[in-house]
């Protein structure tokens, strides 16, 4: 009785590992892409590889604005990946984009929290904010007890639960035919821990976390009101980082790490979320 | 009438207390009928150089803003904000606001305070100008009659470019003090300033007073020639005022409770304005050559590791340089060439010394010397020229030349130098030249998408949702299992509806020898299974008892008896008991379906 059915779950876990495999191994599996000649206007249906070859070529032939355009093309495809908002925030950044360069290396940096290149280029231009506001950050020891949530993207969050929670089920099955492992119990609790943990940042991520916006323009007005016409209690200029409070079809309502609030127009501002 | 006579006298005294009031009240009236409207009042207007009065500005009214003070350039003027205060006399309201200051003279002197003025309600008014006599400091012989007063000296007034002076400033006081801070000892870009340790505290008597001492000191180095001033240190101190208290009364043990904590009186601030010193700067003469700037006391030594040594070992040369006077000039004197040796230097030892009541310092510089020839080899006096202020001249002290005997190498010449005698000329901070943002990524990586789509997005989806659903199958099995291993009749029991429907699916048609007992195995089959025993041997009496045994009304299993009866008699080809048409109803799917699920539902709901 005992070994048909640690057959049949023996079975069942390698099955389960064989659809994982493909998945942790996407990486590796990239399309091969290869150097193309520099068009002279964005194709007509361009595939992601070429918009991301040609605005390679036009960064690095110093024609900034056509770089920004062709990753954007690539953004509109639907490819969203850190590389892509890190090239995009150095495009824009050579364009004189300040506000939009530091919004794309934010964006890097949700997807690749890990990747220093994307912090030193954030840091070089928030160095040109005019704005001297910290930037809307956890505190230190917030991100320390909580490191796998600061240290992971929530895409990784997502699979590394997945995953644990796979290991925990099957680690459960195995224990049905093996009741008195300690080995498998504690294997057991430790992946449920880990599964909540990551869980429970998996609910911040999508609950709990508050959006940031980016002033845009070389210099806005932030209101009392949300109103043209309302008193402009403040001035805020590019690269500034802010948090957002409330967001209206037009307007936003953002505030400052003293407390301070205004309402800006939403087209002054772009949003990380 | 002796209402109306009483009310009269009431009348009398009080137009008695009415004149009464009056006659107080109009000169007062009177005089206030043309008040100032700005007034410029002083605590007092003889001060003494060091000491500070306060200047009040009272204007009637609300002033559109605040006044313009008079031209005080003899004065330092520190604002000490306002007050605005609000009466109420006879009914009628009255508002003004003062606006403090506070006075420091800067000079000795007789000066005239010059009117303020102010604007209010749009009219421009002026005040009365009134005289202040400011006495000159009290100098030494009369310092035991002040609590508090602070000095600057320098060591010399005239001296010459470069050459230390050394600044004491002292702060002397008798009286009990609160905090102080030296708010400005800012001696301009004519003079290098180095300090001269911490404040020091000590105690001292003038002319039989003891005064407690707070000494400041700097070491002052003129950079340039001519008249430097050093301007005016002005100290603030905390100083408690005393509460005015009979003379006669004796200081009980709570004023001294009240002194131990600090509250035995009210704090008062005091400025204190030391007198500028000019220093006359003497230019240097026309220095010689090896002059390296240095101006003071200086001296010069040199010593050798080792005086006896083989080609190819080393011996560290060690020149001390140091003295008192601008030391961080202290550089490395000129060594005389030294053919006969590989010279290789080493990091250069140095120390200031700012906790005696002059700057010092000295510098060690230090070189291995390894000999490349044999025989006697001297080391040359090595010269450190400096300007002497006593002198007034450039000198030049040399250190006494070094002889040693080198030996011929035994072998071949072995170089014994230490790791730290390697060949380095100092180590310097790394500066950033330039910023710039790191390049862009050109890896394929920038073509996929983060979030799986597609078949990869369904397997992530599968490994998420399923293995729970999977484990919880698992875990029935299990159990059920586990059940079945614990009754052995269970999985018969549970089985024995569907084994026997699915066989009376599969009967053959008929009432001949071969379907009944066909339709006999069934039914037996089932009873045995249901009951947990080999249904097979159950004769129908056997049947129908063991039915009843377990719960199925009589008649049920009189009716399954009877046709297990009528089933064996067509079996074995005897005359059927009841009629064959019945028979071969009762043996079709349908009747043994029948019959088998109406006893099923009786059985279950026995055992339920």
């Amino acid at each position: 009785m005992t070994r048909p059915a640690l057959r049949r779950v023996t079975m069942l876990v390698l099955s389960g590992a064989m659809a994982a495999v493909p998945v942790l191994s996407q990486d590796e599996e990239l399309p091969v892409v290869t150097e193309a000649q520099p068009a002279d206007g964005p194709p007509a249906a361009p595939e992601p590889a070429e918009l991301w070859v040609n605005g390679n070529a036009a960064y690095e032939a110093g024609d900034f604005g056509r770089a920004v355009a062709l990753y954007r093309a690539m953004r509109e495809t639907g490819i969203d990946n850190g590389h892509l908002h890190y090239n995009l925030g150095n495009a824009y950044l050579r364009a004189g984009e300040l506000g939009r360069s530091i919004a794309s290396y934010r964006r890097a940096l949700e997807l690749l929290p890990r990747d220093e290149d994307a912090s030193a280029n954030l840091t070089f231009a928030r160095r040109s904010a005019r704005d001297e506001i910290a930037p809307p950050e956890p505190p230190v020891l917030l991100r320390t007890v909580l490191f796998w949530h600061f240290s992971l993207a929530p895409v990784e969050v997502l699979r590394s639960a997945v995953l644990v929670g796979l290991g925990f089920w099957i680690v459960l099955a195995f224990r049905l035919y093996r009741p008195a492992s300690e080995v498998l119990r504690w294997t057991a609790v430790c992946l449920l821990v880990a599964g909540l943990a990551l869980a429970g940042s998996l609910v911040a991520h999508a609950a709990f976390s508050s959006p940031v916006a980016v002033v845009l323009p070389q210099e806005i007005d932030l209101h009392a009101a949300a109103g043209e016409g309302s008193v402009v209690r403040f001035q805020l200029h590019a690269g500034t980082e802010v948090r957002v409070i409330e967001q209206r079809p037009e307007w936003i309502r953002i505030e400052l790490p003293d407390g301070e609030r205004g309402w800006s127009m939403r087209e002054y501002l772009e949003i990380v979320e | 009438m002796d209402v109306s006579t009483r009310g009269w006298s009431l009348d009398w005294r009080r137009a008695a207390v009415l004149v009464a009031w009056t006659f107080f009240l109009v000169p007062i009236g009177a005089d206030a009928q043309e008040p100032d409207r700005i007034q410029v009042t002083v605590d007092r207007n003889q001060v003494a150089l060091g000491d500070q009065l306060y200047l009040t500005i009272r204007i009637e009214g609300s002033p559109d803003e605040p006044p313009a003070l008079p031209e005080l350039p003899d004065f330092r003027v520190l604002s000490r904000g306002e007050r605005r205060d609000m009466q109420i006399i006879n009914g009628r309201v009255s508002n003004s606001t003062s606006y403090n200051y506070l006075l420091i003279p800067m000079r000795a002197g007789s000066f005239e305070i010059g009117p303020a003025t102010a604007v209010i309600d749009g009219a421009e008014v002026r005040s009365r100008p009134f005289a202040i006599q400011v006495s000159a400091g009290a100098d030494q012989n009369d310092e035991q009659d002040r609590d508090l007063f602070v000095t600057a000296t320098v060591s010399t007034d005239r001296p010459w470019q470069g050459q230390q002076v050394v600044y004491t400033w002292r702060f002397y006081s008798r009286v009990p003090v609160g905090q102080g801070s030296i708010e400005s000892m800012d001696f301009g870009s004519d003079v290098v300033v180095e300090d001269l340790g911490d404040v020091r505290q000590f105690s001292t008597s003038i002319d039989g007073v003891q005064y407690s001492v707070n000494e400041v000191r700097k070491a002052l180095f003129p950079q340039r020639s001519g008249e430097v001033t050093l301007p005016q240190t002005q100290l603030r101190v905390q100083v408690e005022v005393e509460q005015a208290r009979r003379p006669s009364r004796r200081r009980s043990i709570f004023d001294e409770f009240d002194s131990l904590l600090g509250s035995g009186g009210r704090w008062a601030t005091k400025y204190l304005l030391t007198e500028p010193l000019t220093l006359a700067v003497r230019p240097l003469p026309p220095p010689p050559a090896g002059w390296n700037g240095l101006v003071g006391d200086f001296d010069i030594r040199a010593s050798l590791s080792r005086r006896e040594l083989q080609v190819g070992q080393s011996a560290t040369l060690e020149v001390r340089v140091g003295g008192s006077g601008n030391v961080q000039l202290l550089t490395e004197p000129d060594i005389p060439e030294l053919p006969a040796f590989k010279i290789y230097p080493d990091q250069p030892d140095a120390s200031i010394d700012r906790s005696g009541t002059e700057l010092t310092g000295r510098k060690v510089f230090r070189r291995a010397l390894v000999p490349l020839v044999a025989g006697p080899l001297d080391v040359p006096p090595i010269d450190l020229v400096y300007f002497d202020p006593e002198l007034g001249d450039y000198a030049t002290r040399s250190t006494e030349p070094i002889d040693l005997d080198v030996n011929p190498a035994e072998g071949e010449e072995e170089l014994m130098l230490t790791e730290s005698l390697a060949p380095t000329t100092g180590k310097v901070a790394v500066r950033i030249l330039a910023d710039d943002i790191l390049p862009i990524r050109r890896a394929a990586a920038g073509i996929v998408s983060v979030a799986p789509q597609g078949w990869r997005l369904w397997v992530w989806f599968a490994c998420g949702v399923l293995p729970p659903f999977i484990y919880l199958a698992l875990l029935a099995h299990h159990r059920r299992e586990r059940r079945y291993a614990a009754d052995r009749t269970l999985r018969r029991r549970q089985r024995a509806l569907r084994d026997a429907l699915s066989m009376a699916r599969k009967l053959r048609s008929g009432a001949g020898p071969a379907s009944a007992a066909e339709a006999s195995r069934i039914v037996r089959g089932y009873v045995g299974d249901k009951l947990g025993v080999e249904g097979s041997a159950l004769t129908p009496s056997e049947a129908e008892a063991a039915l009843v045994r377990v719960g199925v009304d009589g008649a049920m299993a009189a009716r399954c008896r009877a046709l297990l009866e009528r089933l064996e008699a067509a079996q074995y080809g005897l005359a059927p008991v009841a009629g064959g048409g019945g028979l071969a109803a009762e043996t079709s799917t349908e009747g043994l379906s029948d019959l088998i699920r109406t006893l099923d539902k009786q059985l279950r709901g026995r055992q339920a």
